[in-house]
């Protein structure tokens, strides 16, 4: 052996045991990160994403939040972002910036939660690292340095991120992802944020709390000494009421905020169901989820949780046992959606078993499996058409404040969408399809031909 | 059958168009590598015709090269998709992350069309040599003509000396084995482009190149530049007009039609001047408006495919989109029609 290959294998096994080190350190802690999305019509939409890395680009904090998105690779390093979840330019067809040609300029503009307040990124989302505890805007619009363009809504990291969950984790996680859970859901939307010292001061309340589907409500709010009041990612005035006529339950948050920092105090509505629709069975339930998700998603969301009474398999035995009759967050389901009634739940059930920490907030997830008995028949989530793009899909009016945790892999989980909003989803279309074949044999026909001609082209000019 | 030597510089003109149009408007592999087939069939009927074409295969493995560079350059660096290969460590910087089967295919198509239009300019350029092309050119810029025919002849030239030096050297036993090695080669490359330089200024004084061309007074020449002067800021005002104000499209679409017009009337003014002679004028032969059918026809499908049905030519391999590629027979049914030049050539002996 030659002393160059022997330096070639040392390199390599050198890499190797780099990369198996710091593959094993990336597992190590869970970190957080917040997206706040701002879509054309003005909906907002909230992600909380989790990574075990100590820092991921703001590229990947997108690509990690399951949303459908299309970003351009032509400019070199890094990616334009076009389209977030079919909103803005169909990228290869139209241009990746497409409303930004001449004056008007209109596109996904990048912002930090920096101090309070929301700043234009000055590099671009491949080049930013998000680290734990960041809040990441993306806004179409005008974006620009400083106030001028259009900024995502004031929130709060703790809306986008509830506080960190007192989930128990029974397991190790371990590399391939399949990280087992024990999430003890405990309702503790404790409003309040540890404030330095001149921070605004809040009062929220709703007239009744405790509603019936289709019954209305008059929110009340004063604040003292705050710049921005938001309800719900909605700018508001520094003291007023509004009237919210909840489907179903539904909390919601007040944020002032000011040079200082910022409260949040939220008010949660209980909706109890119209009589014609059976109530939630009990809670307290076990159940055991056997992903079949391996380290290589291939397509979204076609992996089936099968919920079973009996524990097959070691792999995950996520319990929940969640207090109280109802749970405190959950999927708005304004408009129910075209495949079933039960996508919603069905959806979120999906999220579970690729997650591996439950958060406090993260009622829906436990809604999602009190509904699991009613889901006992195998439970594919049905993709759902997809829409053209560049078209007017509308984004979800709900705030959503579910947390998403995801395993610490560096896997990019499937396309779950969470929110029961009929964004559109990327289907599994992307896979192979039969209609393709007549296509690749008028191919194949084409480029014989083309030989052939070839051939006697070159025996006729007598090569070789 | 007809068969001929070469085409007209028209024809080969129409067929560039033809075969350059879908490697720059589609990444679909696909229809590339029909192009690439079609140009190669070509290509390879064409043979050596000269020490200068011989050089363009140069070119072509240098391409192929760059092609092999940049797939791994693509797949390192964007970190998207959902068909994962390989998992690199997050630590490493800028190649750390999802190594995807999305972006080695993106970088397997843009290569592929970059592979392709350098063999489409190989063959062309093997085909039409710079003074059949030369000839081309409108009287009034016949100046700008030849110059740009010789930059475009710079580097080919350069080729095919650095082979027929190698090969001289290689005949006096003479073998690179290191840096020193290259020093043999590099003088007398120097050498010879400073001597074809001076030998080109040379003969170009002898046939009077920059004289006055233009037989013009001084009244006509300042109106012609006003003319030229007043055309191009129309245009540009036109253009500005369409990105700022895109409500005032009448305005826009007058001032670069006026525009255009000036410019128009400009060129036409300064070559109706400009008396040139012939020596030799190309008859066209069948064989030549073959070959220009079949090239016009092959882009005008193409062209109206472009316009009318992007959605054809799509191919982006990253999600929400599907890395498998389509294939519409209609649209690549016409690559056929390239190697039409291929089978009308006349075989060399």
């Amino acid at each position: 052996m030659t002393r160059r290959a022997i330096l070639i294998l040392f390199l390599l096994a050198a890499l190797f045991v780099l990369a198996g080190t710091s593959a094993a350190h990336a597992q190590e802690a869970v970190h957080r990160a917040g997206l706040v999305i701002r879509f054309p019509n003005g909906d907002v939409q909230k992600v909380c994403v989790s990574f075990g890395e100590a820092s991921i680009t703001g590229e990947q904090l997108l690509q990690r939040s399951g949303l459908t998105m299309i970003i351009d690779y032509n400019a070199g390093l890094g990616g334009a972002v076009c389209s977030i979840n079919n909103q803005g330019c169909a990228f290869p067809v139209q241009d990746c910036f497409c409303q930004c040609q001449g004056t008007q300029c209109e596109y996904w503009a990048y912002y930090h939660w920096i101090d309070g307040a929301w700043q234009y990124s000055q590099v671009g989302a491949s080049s930013y690292q998000v680290t734990d505890g960041a809040l990441e805007g993306w806004s179409w619009g005008l974006g620009s340095f400083g106030a001028s363009g259009t900024q995502p809504p004031q929130v709060a990291f703790q809306d986008v991120c509830a506080a960190p969950a007192t989930a128990t984790s029974t397991a190790t996680p371990t590399a391939t992802a399949t990280a087992t859970l024990v999430p003890t859901a405990t309702p503790s939307p404790t409003a309040t944020i540890p404030q330095s010292q001149p921070s605004p001061e809040v009062s929220f309340m709703a007239d009744t709390t405790d509603l019936v589907a289709g019954s209305c409500t008059v929110l009340r709010w004063v604040t003292w000494g705050a710049d921005h009041v938001t309800l719900d990612g909605m700018s508001v005035a520094d003291q007023g009421q509004s009237e919210v006529c909840p489907q179903a339950t539904q909390r919601y948050v007040l944020v002032a905020a000011n040079s200082a920092g910022q409260v949040a105090q939220d008010v949660l509505l209980t909706v109890q169901p119209s009589e014609d629709e059976p109530p939630l069975p009990n809670l307290n339930l076990t159940v055991t989820v056997v992903p079949t998700r391996t380290a290589t998603p291939t397509r979204p969301p076609t992996v089936t949780p099968q919920p079973s009474p009996i524990p097959s398999l070691p792999a995950v035995t996520p319990t929940v046992s969640a207090a109280g009759p109802q749970p405190a967050v959950q999927p708005q389901v304004a408009q129910p959606s075209p495949p079933s009634p039960r996508a919603p739940g069905n959806k979120a059930a999906a999220q579970v078993q690729e997650r591996p920490t439950a958060s406090s907030a993260d009622m829906g997830a436990a809604r999602a499996l009190a509904l699991a008995p009613t889901l006992l028949a195998p439970a594919t989530s049905t993709p759902r058409p997809r829409r053209p793009l560049g078209g007017d899909g509308r984004a979800t009016p709900t705030p959503i404040l579910l947390a998403r945790i995801e395993p610490t892999s560096a896997v990019s989980a499937p396309i779950t969408d969470l929110a029961g909003s009929d964004t559109p989803v990327a289907g599994p279309d992307r896979g192979f399809h039969l209609a393709l074949l007549p296509g690749y044999a008028a191919y194949l026909l084409i480029a014989a031909v083309l030989g052939a001609i070839g051939a006697w082209v070159v025996r006729r000019n007598g090569y070789r | 059958m007809d068969t001929a030597e070469t085409f007209h510089p028209f024809a080969w003109t129409a067929w560039l168009a033809a075969a350059v149009l879908p490697a720059l408007s589609t990444r679909n592999p696909l229809y590339l590598s029909l192009i690439l087939l079609a140009t190669a069939v070509v290509y390879a009927a064409l043979g050596r015709r000269s020490p200068l074409a011989k050089s363009w295969g140069a070119f072509v493995r240098f391409g192929a090269l760059l092609w092999l560079l940049s797939i791994p350059f693509t797949a390192l660096t964007a970190h998207y998709g959902t068909l994962v290969l390989v998992t690199l460590p997050q630590s490493w910087p800028v190649i750390g992350g999802a190594i995807t089967l999305e972006s080695l295919l993106y970088g397997l198509t843009g290569g592929l069309a970059l592979v392709a239009l350098l063999l489409i300019f190989a063959t062309f350029n093997v085909a039409v040599d710079q003074a059949r092309l030369l000839r081309m050119t409108p009287g009034f810029i016949y100046g700008a003509g030849v110059v740009a025919g010789i930059a475009v002849a710079f580097v080919p030239q350069m080729v095919a000396s650095w082979q027929a030096i190698r090969e001289a050297q290689q005949v006096r036993g003479h073998k690179v084995r290191g840096v020193r090695d290259v020093l043999p080669l590099v003088m007398p490359l120097l050498v010879t482009a400073l001597e074809r330089a001076m030998q080109l200024a040379e003969s170009m004084e002898a046939r009077g190149f920059g004289g006055q061309v233009v037989v013009t007074d001084a009244r006509q020449r300042t109106l012609n530049q006003l003319v030229l002067l007043l055309g191009l800021g129309a245009l540009g005002a036109g253009f500005a007009g369409i990105g700022f104000w895109p409500e005032r499209r009448v305005l826009a679409g007058l001032l670069l039609g006026a525009g255009a017009a000036l410019l128009l009337w400009s060129f036409w003014d300064q070559g109706r001047r400009v008396r040139r002679t012939r020596y030799h004028r190309w008859a066209w032969a069948r064989a030549d408006r073959i070959v220009l059918a079949a090239s016009l026809t092959a882009l005008l499908i193409w062209a109206a495919a472009w316009l009318l049905s992007p959605l054809w030519l799509l191919y982006y391999p990253y999600p929400p989109y599907s890395p498998w590629p389509g294939f519409q027979p209609l649209l690549g049914a016409p690559t056929v029609l390239l190697a039409v030049p291929a089978v009308l050539l006349k075989p060399r002996a």
